[in-house]
Order: structure tokens, then C-alpha cells, then sequence
């Protein structure tokens, strides 16, 4: 133990050999030592023995803190791994780089914006924590893009969170996962607007929703009027009203009407990659509770390889019990 | 237990109650079951404190010597400061029936917290609800006083 925290502080890299044999030693605490020495002293030959420890659930969050310690340069050396590792890890290479500041990590963040999915938030919360702005008019474009996505999702989901009466058992569950998903939706939209119109103002708002200071965001609201496009500020302000007042109004009721897609098929068929790994976890929950076998069995073969564990248990456990 | 059971459990919790479900995937997924039998000690008073418990089934019994400090059951935590600080047990803690714990240890704990600062968010609120509230009994007791 105290080899390793010596050899960690060390600037040459003499000691490759000896952190090898000890990134899988039997005791927790030198496994500990070895991972934290070997991200600190940025071996890159390592990184692959360093990743494969991730696949255990109870090592994973001690890589991705190690990772931290290695730093911008760990996004320049993960080219050099085989890609199917980089896939694997990529929701955990996003975590690091919202920590990280850099050139690497960014290009990193930007590559990986190209496929929306349930990650692409956390790529824009990672973006935004360095204060990116989109620099040329392709970048701009991509920007602008998910914003008008992500509003669409956003307002998509309030009919999702109005059409739930089918699932009578465990409803409130499945209304607070909804309620969630809308609100995140609500921030990165937020967060987009501030990184392509350049407002602090926007960034205040954001405060706002952090400190839960709920009265004083309705006079945000008026700010997002003032200082965005009409149909920008419109769609925010109509996931705002939701999240302040969940309640059927005579806009989210024409919000509803117009959208009829049920909401497992919504979850797991035509907006699959817009729903956060717990949503799509609690549908496939709530629908065994309430009895929906057909649509659970509709999922039977629609496994990814990179889906969330929570995903995986939960979709083997529900049809172990419909079986 | 399923993650998903796991996440609802830390949901129902004080300390958690205010966390995205979807970051508590990540502490679920450190959340360890543990079995213990009916009379047995689960710590001492004066050992070291790295864990912290939730009350999946069964009852725990929270005490000093014979002194019965509380009664825990379903969904209630003990030992959550262990998480935060390394101080030794206070009092010591035995299960009052079969009881099925979840236990998430201090250095996993850390971890995730590492990687994850909006969970630190969710808990730093907890904290400090807590701390106003006990300021709030203190200087009732000092007007009770005066």
C-alpha cells in the first residue's frame, strides 16, 4: 500500500509492471491503490486493464474516479483502444468529461453528440459546464437542432404523463418518472439556449430551478420572452407551466389529444432513445404490475448490447414471471 | 432485490428523498442485501462506523447497553452518518426479528459521489433541512429557558 501511494507520486513511469499485477489484487484497498496510481500517473498501456475492473458494478464508480485523475489526455489515449471498448464505456467517458476540462474532452463530447440517445443530456450538461460555444455554422446547426428536439420531446412527454390511467397500479411511480424526464428535458433545452444565444440570463434561470426557488421562476419566464425567439420561448414556457402545474389545462389537453402512440410503445419502439434508463425500467415494472404481458412479451427479443444493467434485470425479471 | 426495488427503498429514505431516481441507480447499484437472524448484533457501540443501513424487512432495535434508544422498522435507515464521517457507533444496533438490511460501505459510498456530485446535492439538502430544524428546537428550548 504505501509502495503504491509512493509510486504514484512519482513522475517516471518505471513501475508499469508492478501497478499491472496489482490493478486486480484480491484486497480491496491495493486494488484501490493500483487504479488510483495508474490514472494518476497516466499509463496508457494500462487503460485497458484499468476499464475491463468496470465491469464489476461495485468497481465501477472507483475507475470512473480514477479516470478523473487522468485527466484531459485520457480522451487523446482512449483512441488508441479497440472501439468496441470505447462503445461500452462511452456513458462513463461522458461522466469523466463533464469533470474535465479541455480540449480533448470536448472533442470527445462533440463527436459524440452526433446520435441522440438517453446519453445525449449528459453530454450537453458536460458541454455547458465548460462553456461551450458553438464557434461555425455546422456546430450552430447541431445546436439548434437538439433544441428543437428536445422540445419536441419535452412536450411530448406532458401527454405521456396525462395518458398513465391505463396503468392503475404503481401509477404515481410512473407520473414522478415522467415528471422527472420533462424536467430534464426543460433544463438541457435551457442549457442549449444558453450556449447558442449566449444569454446569462438563461444560466440564472437554471439557478432558479437548482434552488427548487419556484415563485421566483415564473418571473424568469418572462425574461425567456423577452430575450428568445417566440416559438423557443413558447415551448419552454409550456414545459415550465407543466412542471409548476401538472394539471390538464386547454393546452396540454390539445397536447394529449394529438398524440396517441401508447406510452410502452412510445418507450421502447418509435422515441425509444429518448427516455432515461429508469423511465423505460419502471414501464417495463409498472406494465408487469398491471398485467400488460403482450407488451411486455413484444420485448422479448429487443436487447442491446450496451443497455443499462437496471434494463437488463428488470426486462429478465418481468418476463421470468410472465413465463 | 431488484435495482429498481432498491431505488424505490432509497427513495422513501430521509437522506435520499430529494435525489433523481436516475442517479440513484448508480447508489443502488453499491447497495448490498444482508441477512441477519433474529437477536443478532449488527454492530457495538464504539465500533468503527463505515456503513449505513436500510430497513428492508424486519425490525432493529437501536440501544446502549439495556437502555432501548428506538424502535426501527420498514424503510427506516440507521448508521447514515457513517456514510459522511468516520466517528465510532454511538450506540449499537440488533435485529428484533428476521430483518433483510441493504448496505451501502463508506469507501463505495465515495465513489460514487466522486463521479456523481448532483447525489452530494440531495444529500447536502437533507442535512441542512435537518440542521434548521434542530436550530430551531434549540432556541424554542433557550425562550423555554428565558
Amino acid at each position: 500500500m504505501l509502495a503504491i501511494s509512493i509510486i504514484s507520486e512519482l513522475k517516471h513511469v518505471q513501475f508499469t509492471k508492478a501497478i499491472s499485477s496489482l490493478i486486480n489484487d484480491k484486497d480491496a484497498s491495493v486494488k484501490r491503490s493500483a487504479v488510483m496510481a495508474a490514472c494518476k500517473l497516466k499509463i496508457a498501456s494500462l487503460l485497458p486493464l484499468v476499464m475491463d475492473i468496470s465491469r464489476h458494478h461495485k468497481d465501477k464508480y472507483l475507475v470512473i474516479k480514477g479516470l478523473q485523475q487522468y485527466g484531459d489526455k485520457l480522451f487523446e489515449d482512449i483512441q488508441l483502444l479497440p472501439k468496441d471498448i470505447v462503445e461500452t464505456y462511452t456513458p462513463d467517458f461522458i461522466k469523466i468529461a463533464s469533470n474535465i476540462k479541455g480540449e480533448h474532452s470536448k472533442r470527445f463530447l462533440l463527436n459524440s453528440m452526433g446520435i441522440l440517445n438517453y446519453q445525449t443530456n449528459k453530454t450537453i450538461h458536460a458541454l455547458w459546464i465548460q462553456n461551450y460555444q458553438p464557434e461555425d455554422a455546422k456546430s450552430m446547426d447541431t445546436m439548434q437542432e437538439l433544441l428543437n428536439k428536445y422540445l419536441k420531446i419535452g412536450i411530448s412527454k406532458i401527454s405521456d404523463h396525462l395518458n398513465t390511467v391505463e396503468y392503475v397500479n404503481e401509477k404515481e411511480i410512473l407520473k414522478s418518472s415522467l415528471m422527472s424526464e420533462i424536467k430534464t428535458d426543460l433544463i438541457v433545452s435551457l442549457k442549449l439556449c444558453s450556449m447558442i444565444y449566449r444569454k446569462k440570463q438563461i444560466n440564472r434561470i437554471l439557478e432558479l430551478i437548482e434552488a427548487e426557488k419556484q415563485h421566483k421562476i415564473y418571473n424568469a419566464m418572462e425574461v425567456l420572452e423577452l430575450e428568445l425567439p417566440k416559438k423557443i420561448s413558447r415551448d419552454l414556457i409550456i414545459l415550465f407551466d407543466f412542471i409548476l402545474d401538472p394539471t390538464e389545462n386547454k393546452t396540454t389537453a390539445a397536447i394529449s389529444k394529438s398524440d396517441t402512440t401508447p406510452l410502452f410503445t412510445k418507450v421502447y419502439f418509435s422515441d425509444s432513445f429518448t427516455y432515461n434508463p429508469w423511465t423505460k425500467a419502471i414501464v417495463m415494472y409498472c406494465s408487469w404490475k398491471n398485467n400488460k404481458t403482450e407488451d411486455l412479451k413484444s420485448i422479448r427479443q429487443k436487447q442491446e448490447t450496451t443497455e443499462p444493467y437496471i434494463i437488463k434485470e428488470t426486462r429478465d425479471f418481468v418476463l421470468n414471471e410472465i413465463n | 432485490m431488484l435495482i429498481i426495488e432498491k431505488i424505490l427503498l432509497l427513495k422513501n429514505s430521509d437522506i435520499f428523498k430529494t435525489c433523481n431516481e436516475v442517479d440513484l441507480i448508480d447508489i443502488a447499484s453499491i447497495c448490498i442485501e444482508n441477512y441477519f437472524d433474529k437477536g443478532v448484533n449488527i454492530f457495538k457501540k464504539g465500533d468503527e462506523g463505515n456503513c449505513m443501513y436500510f430497513i428492508h424487512s424486519g425490525q432493529v432495535s437501536i440501544h446502549d447497553g439495556q437502555h432501548q434508544l428506538a424502535v426501527l422498522s420498514e424503510n427506516e435507515i440507521f448508521g447514515e452518518l457513517s456514510l459522511l464521517d468516520a466517528e465510532s457507533r454511538s450506540a449499537s444496533a440488533t435485529a428484533l426479528a428476521d430483518c433483510i438490511l441493504l448496505k451501502i460501505e463508506q469507501d463505495l459510498f465515495y465513489d460514487v459521489v466522486a463521479t456523481n456530485s448532483d447525489i452530494l446535492k440531495g444529500i447536502m439538502r437533507t442535512l441542512c433541512k435537518r440542521l434548521r430544524e434542530q436550530d430551531r428546537i434549540t432556541v424554542e428550548m433557550k425562550k423555554n429557558i428565558q
